[in-house]
């Protein structure tokens, strides 16, 4: 077996959800030990067992990222587990469409607790772990297309994963020096439970009909370029954001488009199919 | 190794020497079958017998690939030589440094044809070897000039034009299952940082920059070689910047 992340650890967040599960079973496959940290810690252990019974060294770890005591807690507990910390997947996300109008400030704020203030707790948590240890380190932030790509209803994730992006530009500024390599990665429409609901709606043909490779996202398609970007291949690319949308980002998607000649009326449908959107939730 | 590439056939032009040499090596080591094409026809064999040491194999391509139809039939003999087209690596590069003001017209014209009309012309003439393919893949090699100050204009230019060119590709040819993608390096460490004080302003430059060193070929090549392996199958449009942050950090 190839394993070029031998000896290596790994900590990844939200790693109970679609993305964080396949990119736990890639690393581990590489020969990684992994922390599978979620707010489930059920589902966190389901997956954690499940790969232990590939023979791939993983654990669980219930970290709700919103809170500094848990992120400090499990950071801590993962380095005393196994000695040292190289690879953090800040991955754990969360989002809701509401058309701009209406967004209630506790989605707002919920929003910003979680991709923004959860993700800088985690970054700072791993990246203190890995200057500490003195072997540097590799920090991949789960950013979205949505951050360099406006999608109407989405006005809060898209400007926290755009936050998300220069945080990491910032990061790998400052961390170059500790020989810390920061870089996120910007999946398109993946299917995972997150966009379930979405693509059940018939999100899935739009996609797949606004997308140059024909498809939606799988969660083994941003493992492989969170791989690529933990191990020693990628030594000298830091600070960058890589797309994982098949090519969607530039043919200039847009999901929910409304006619905006009807002024004061506006009604926000999936374009091309021209279904109505009944309520918000689930994306 | 692991073999990433077992199977499939590669052609990179600028290949005898610096960033394409490391790239046909290291493709080669991952299984693939390459045609090496240059100017440099010599340097070319060079690199291709330390490839064949090492147990690779290739053929070399002795070319000017500005000229369109000498650039149509390497693609042509290549795809014959090696039996098809899996990836394309747009690699060969030329510059030409001088102000605004004092820029020649031939310069400009010449930077272009190699630059940006070549990976054109190459593309177009791969297109259908490619579609064949299942898993075709372009590389496209640009350059941090994409952001555009480099400092030779017509340089900065046919880089900018190349990373729009890339994205075309990327969405108007994903439905035949070809992918597209641009690497962005920073400094590296080849012949081309012999040439006047690049080499001083490199070392003032890396020195500030995150991953505070000049960057190796074999770098660039395991980026670009990422890409057109499976591993990047959903990735196809993107620009990789490899520059140690130099430009975005």
């Amino acid at each position: 077996m190839h394993t070029p992340l031998r000896d290596r650890v790994a900590l990844i967040t939200g790693g109970a959800g679609g993305i964080g599960a396949a990119t736990a079973r890639k690393l581990a496959g590489q020969g990684a030990a992994v922390v599978v940290a979620d707010r489930d810690a059920v589902a966190a252990e389901r997956v954690a067992a499940d790969l232990r019974d590939e023979g791939l060294d993983v654990r669980a770890a219930a970290m709700d990222q919103t809170d500094p005591e848990q992120v400090e807690r499990v950071f801590t507990a993962a380095v005393e587990a196994h000695g040292r910390l190289d690879i953090c997947f800040a991955n754990a996300g969360w989002g809701r469409v509401d058309a701009f109008l209406d967004l209630p400030l506790d989605t707002w704020n919920r929003h910003v607790a979680v991709n923004l203030t959860g993700t800088f707790l985690v970054c700072q948590t791993a990246a203190r772990h890995m200057a500490e240890g003195g072997r540097g380190g590799s920090i991949i932030v789960n950013s979205s297309n949505g951050a360099i790509a406006p999608a109407a209803l989405f006005s809060a994730y898209c400007a926290t994963k755009a936050a998300l992006n220069m945080l990491v530009q910032v990061m790998a500024g400052e961390l170059g020096g500790h020989g810390v390599r920061v870089n996120a990665v910007m999946p398109g429409v993946t299917a995972t439970a997150m966009t379930k609901d979405l693509l059940e709606q018939g999100m899935d043909r739009l996609i797949e009909a606004q997308t140059p490779l024909g498809r939606v996202g799988r969660p083994e398609d941003v493992a492989a370029a969170v791989a690529f970007l933990a191990g020693d291949d990628s030594s000298y690319i830091t600070g960058a954001a890589h797309l994982v949308d098949g090519g969607a980002t530039h043919n200039v998607p847009r999901w929910f488009t409304t006619d905006y000649r009807r002024r004061g009326r506006t009604e926000w449908r999936l374009r091309h199919l021209e279904t109505p959107i009944t309520e918000g939730g689930g994306a | 190794m692991t073999g990433t590439l077992a199977g499939r056939t590669a052609l990179i032009t600028g290949a005898a020497r610096g960033i394409g040499a490391a790239i046909a090596t290291r493709m080669a080591a991952e299984g693939a079958h390459v045609a090496l094409c240059d100017l440099d026809a010599e340097g070319a064999r060079a690199t291709l017998a330390r490839i064949e040491h090492d147990g690779g194999k290739g053929i070399v391509q002795e070319a000017d690939v500005s000229d369109a139809d000498a650039a149509k039939a390497v693609v042509a003999q290549a795809a014959e030589r090696l039996g098809g087209l899996d990836i394309l690596v747009n690699n060969a590069a030329t510059g030409a440094r001088a102000k605004i003001r004092d820029y020649t017209l031939e310069d400009w014209d010449r930077v272009l044809a190699v630059n940006l009309r070549a990976p054109f012309v190459l593309s177009q003439a791969a297109l259908d070897h490619l579609a064949r393919s299942g898993a075709g893949a372009i590389v496209n090699i640009c350059s941090v000039a994409v952001i555009g100050f480099f400092g030779q204009i017509a340089y900065d230019a046919s880089k900018g034009g190349l990373l729009s060119l890339t994205r075309a590709l990327a969405v108007e040819l994903g439905r035949s299952g070809i992918r597209a993608n641009a690497v962005c390096p920073g400094f590296v460490d080849t012949a081309m940082a012999e040439h006047g004080n690049l080499r001083e302003i490199a070392a003032k430059q890396t020195a500030t920059q995150p991953i505070a060193r000049i960057g190796r070929p074999e770098e660039i090549a395991n980026a670009v070689c990422w890409l057109a392996s499976e591993e990047a199958r959903y990735v196809t449009g993107q620009a990789l910047f490899v520059d140690g942050g130099w430009v975005r950090a």
